[in-house]
């Protein structure tokens, strides 16, 4: 059963999930909370399961963008790893 | 079906990942060859265990084939693996050859003892003879007594 379901995970997009595993090694906390606010108009993000390796993000694009949701979610998280990686060599 | 087809799995028209080693290539080769890339794909890194990391890459425009551009995300992979191992073994002399270069100081030992003096007027490095100014001991209106 679970194998099956990995198989139809790998088979859709990424940018289909709603629920995003951010690990720390790559993702900064601070470079969360400013893309957060910077994607707020489009998106509403919900941070959970919060670890010392990381945390869940869920991800609900306002409906109003319903039709660019991979789009939005796809920069977003381009963003946050971007900054994370610039907030890395500060 | 080839190895490297098997390695990079396709998602669509535009999206492929793969996984990679964390034992072969560090977070910070990871983290330095995402952002090459940034500006032409989007990127999603899932830490899937300690040992492994799944690479999640779309093509930003439609005319880029996902698979090429999975190929080149490894060779960056690679090259900026290879400039730190470069970096571990030859990062300290390079520092001090930068740090020579812009230091008036003589930073390492020659191993020949100078006869000259250390200091502006005794110009051990004959800086004054490179500038063509003769005698590197007499500067421009500067008379030895």
């Amino acid at each position: 059963m679970w194998v099956a379901y990995k198989d139809l995970e790998n088979q859709m997009s990424y940018l289909d999930r709603r629920t995003f595993r951010l690990d720390r090694a790559f993702y900064s906390p601070k470079a969360l909370f400013d893309s957060i606010e910077r994607y707020a108009d489009l998106m509403e993000v919900q941070v959970s399961e919060i670890s010392k390796s990381g945390c869940d993000v869920m991800i609900r694009v306002k409906p109003e963008f319903c039709s660019k949701e991979q789009t939005i979610k796809a920069e977003f998280l381009n963003y946050l790893l971007g900054d994370s990686i610039l907030a890395k060599d500060d | 079906m080839s190895a490297f087809d098997e390695i990079v799995k396709k998602v669509g028209s535009d999206e492929v990942y793969f996984e990679v080693a964390m034992s072969v290539y560090s977070i910070s080769a990871i983290l330095k060859a995402s952002y090459v890339f940034i500006d032409r794909c989007y990127i999603y890194l899932n830490k899937e265990s300690n040992e492994r990391v799944t690479i999640y890459l779309k093509a930003k425009t439609l005319t880029t084939e996902p698979k090429s551009l999975a190929g080149e995300f490894m060779n960056q992979l690679l090259n900026q693996r290879l400039q730190e191992i470069v970096d571990k073994e030859t990062g300290k002399i390079r520092e001090l050859l930068v740090a020579q270069s812009f230091s008036d100081a003589q930073l390492v030992a020659s191993g020949e003892k100078s006869e000259k003096p250390f200091g502006y007027k005794g110009d051990p490095l004959d800086v004054g003879r490179l500038q063509g100014l003769g005698k590197s001991d007499e500067l421009p209106g500067q008379k030895n007594v």
